[in-house]
């Protein structure tokens, strides 16, 4: 409905009429210009060189990430990081790290399983997570292994690969956190389907 | 000439100097010994195999752009899946050992001394450590890449070698900025060699008797026959496809690439073949035959060196 219209039947005008001007505007074009540069320039600051993920970017960070199953019942089970590579890769020149993603991983796995001593000891291995760069985002992968004790037959080693890809749109911590949750919880549930007595 | 005319030379030489192309730097075959590097620092980020992305263009503007990235994304995606199997199959294979034999099996003695140290790095914090306790040194640096074209029809291995004089560690963008003009240019390392080796591999000829069936182009089925009889093929592939790079970096090194001969350069017997969708082509480009040997063929394109299979040229 035109905004003469409105007004004439005395309603309110829309919410999006634009403000009249009150009087002398005393920033200026020069002055905004000038604003707007300083603050570029003290904001720039900010952009650290590397990106570093704490705990709180990754866990719980979305509702619909599901869950590992509950009730399972695994082996006593050895944690090793293999990993030969701590960061996890780049955004653009800045290295990204989470370097609580190794004991991140081994606390939510004991946090899901019962131990049983009857069921075999494993050892279960933190092997790669890494970041892909791609036109318009990133992937994540992360894979585990779980081996029975080493002087087993090396062919049983299982692995259990989580991947995570999508748009990056801000590359903020928060998002970069998702892409690792939704990876390593993956990775779990395989590691669970494959090792576990869930029922 | 008029003086008019004399005065336009250097402009004209301004203009049309953005349209020549600088020269690859090449290292004399005979360099002496304190010319050449003193080291191999081989480059791998990767922690596994990867796959090329796939370019989507989906006109511009702001809704282009979103429809581009959503269709990238899930591209990427399906790409990451694909790869799963063919990433688990490879877990015991190390790509820096593969290639460290083969760089010392073939030695760039000709860009390398022959006590030159080699060492293999994963990311830039380690490659300034290398740089730390060399500098200034010349060094030759070898960034290798393993992965598949998009619709996994390709394996390669290619390396980008750079060899350089470092006259100090690079100097990250801050202290860049805080560098006269003078001082940025002496701490910027000076090309001295470069050139870039491909290997690539077919699962299946592209062409001809066993050629793709009709329907079968879908990148999932050819990621399936990499991944079959434990990618044994693909394992076959990434040796050869290093030994391939690193005798190429040798050869090239020691000016020993063959070249179309200068009487055949210019006529119909130009030895040349259409090569079969390499790297992001989308046509079929004709390139020149430098040599064949069993099975696999030279060849030259767009300036780089790739050793081929029967299954990526026609004839």
């Amino acid at each position: 409905m035109p905004l003469a219209a409105v007004r004439k039947a005395g309603g309110k005008g829309p919410d999006c009429a634009l403000p009249q001007p009150t009087g002398t505007d005393r920033t200026g074009p020069l002055g905004r210009y000038l604003l707007m540069m300083l603050l570029a320039a003290v904001l720039s600051g900010c952009v650290t060189r590397d990106v570093q993920l704490r705990p709180g970017h990754v866990r719980g960070s979305s509702p619909q990430l599901a869950s590992l199953p509950g009730g399972c019942r695994l082996g006593a089970f050895d944690w090793v990081d293999r990993r030969h590579r701590q960061e996890l890769g780049y955004l653009g020149r800045h290295a990204v790290h989470y370097p609580q993603l190794a004991e991140w991983i081994e606390a939510e796995l004991r946090a899901a399983v019962l131990e049983d001593p009857s069921m075999p000891v494993l050892q279960i291995e933190l092997l790669h997570a890494y970041l892909e760069s791609h036109p318009s985002g990133h992937s994540l992968n992360l894979v585990l292994r779980s081996r029975e004790p080493i002087d087993a037959d090396p062919a049983a080693a299982q692995l259990h690969r989580g991947q995570s890809t999508g748009i990056t749109w801000f590359g903020s911590q928060a998002e970069l956190g998702r892409y690792v949750e939704s990876a390593a919880r993956e990775a779990m549930r395989e590691l669970l389907r494959g090792r576990a007595d869930c029922r | 000439m008029p003086p008019l005319l004399r005065s336009l030379v250097p402009v004209a030489i301004l203009l049309l100097s953005a349209c020549a192309t600088a020269p690859v730097p090449r290292l004399a075959v005979d360099a002496r010994e304190d010319e050449k590097a003193v080291a191999v620092v081989l480059w791998i980020e990767q922690s596994e195999i990867s796959v090329d992305d796939v370019n989507v263009n989906a006109g511009g503007g702001l809704i282009g752009a979103l429809i581009e990235a959503g269709i990238e994304s899930t591209m990427a995606r399906n790409r990451q899946r694909a790869l799963g199997p063919l990433r688990d199959a490879l877990v015991d294979f190390d790509l820096e050992t593969t290639m460290t034999e083969a760089l010392r099996a073939h030695w760039p003695d000709a860009l390398v001394r022959d006590d030159g140290r080699l060492s293999v790095v994963r990311n830039r914090e380690q490659w300034l450590g290398v740089l730390e306790g060399m500098v200034p040194a010349r060094i030759l640096l070898l960034r290798a890449r393993y992965a598949f074209l998009p619709d996994f029809d390709i394996a390669y291995v290619a390396i980008d070698a750079d060899l350089s004089h470092y006259p100090r560690i690079p100097p990250e963008p801050a202290e860049r900025n805080r560098m006269s003009s003078r001082e940025r240019k002496a701490a910027e390392p000076t090309p001295v060699h470069r050139g870039r080796y491909f290997s690539s591999h077919v699962r299946s000829p592209l062409f001809g008797p066993g050629g793709r069936e009709k329907g079968t182009t879908d990148f999932q089925v050819n990621a399936t026959r990499w991944a079959e009889d434990g990618a044994l093929a693909l394992r076959h592939a990434l040796r050869l496809g290093a030994n391939e790079v690193a005798g190429l970096l040798q050869r090239d090194g020691r000016a020993a690439v063959p070249e179309v001969p200068e009487p055949l350069r210019n006529g119909p017997r130009r030895p040349r073949a259409m090569l079969v969708n390499i790297h992001g082509t989308t046509n079929l480009p004709y390139v020149d035959l430098l040599e064949r040997r069993d099975d696999r063929s030279l060849v030259r394109f767009v300036g780089d060196v790739h050793w081929v299979g029967d299954g990526l040229i026609w004839p």
